[in-house]
């Protein structure tokens, strides 16, 4: 697997996490390179867990004075 | 007509909101303010084709995106796109994004190290779950415009997560 493809298919993981639609034959090339590579599994894990992290933050109160 | 009530009742919801996009208190409460005038003098243009909480945080957002271009005096700031932004975590970095949830203090401390663009595309999305269609009106931007922010926003976001904790 070669860098080029690991680039390629990162730039559509953040459309994905939202369910956004990607053309047919580029969706499939993500999917099946994502079933394969391991790195981009990992990108894919952390880039899921940081959405998710940011969603927690929707019934928490900021810091009051953060400054 | 809009029922005083329900406004009220979104008051803490906007601050939150403003506290998060300018992490400044005084400011955060001025910008709510302001946000709830504009609703009260702007009722009669809000024809439900979105909840209230979304309409008002529209409006919101254009009171923040005002107080950056005040403040800045130059382009609103948003990063740029680079390698490193799309660069292979080991499985210790994935670790620490995923414990994330848990330190939430810390999340909020890299949500203000991203550029003010970014954050506020993630803060309405992310954060408040506004639609796509609702969070374009709401920043002034097209459709692939967010689609870039939300990229580079969540991929800033994890990179500081899995360094910086």
């Amino acid at each position: 697997m070669t860098d080029r493809f690991c680039r390629k298919s990162r730039l559509h993981f953040s459309d994905r996490l939202d369910g956004l639609k990607v053309p047919f034959w580029r969706g499939l090339v993500v999917r099946l390179h994502l079933a394969v590579c391991p790195q981009c599994i990992r990108y894919n894990r952390s880039l899921a867990a940081t959405r998710d992290a940011l969603r927690s933050l929707r019934d928490s109160d900021p810091d009051p004075d953060p400054r | 007509m809009i029922p005083e009530r329900e406004l009220r009742e979104l008051e803490p919801v906007l601050y939150r909101f403003a506290l998060r996009a300018t992490r400044d208190p005084e400011l955060a409460r001025d910008l709510t303010q302001e946000a709830l005038l504009a609703a009260v003098a702007q009722r009669g243009t809000f024809g439900g084709r979105s909840s209230l909480r979304t309409w008002i945080i529209g409006i919101l957002s254009h009171k923040v995106i005002d107080h950056y271009r005040r403040r800045s005096a130059r382009p609103l700031a948003e990063g740029g796109e680079d390698a490193e932004l799309l660069a292979t975590p080991s499985s210790e970095d994935v670790e620490r994004v995923v414990s994330a949830r848990q330190e939430l203090a810390a999340v909020e401390r890299a949500l203000h190290e991203l550029p003010d663009l970014e954050r506020l595309a993630l803060v309405l999305v992310d954060v408040e779950g506004v639609e796509r269609e609702d969070s374009c009106r709401a920043l002034g931007v097209s459709a692939t415009h967010l689609r870039v922010l939300l990229h580079r926003g969540r991929n800033r976001l994890r990179r500081i997560l899995e360094h910086d904790r």
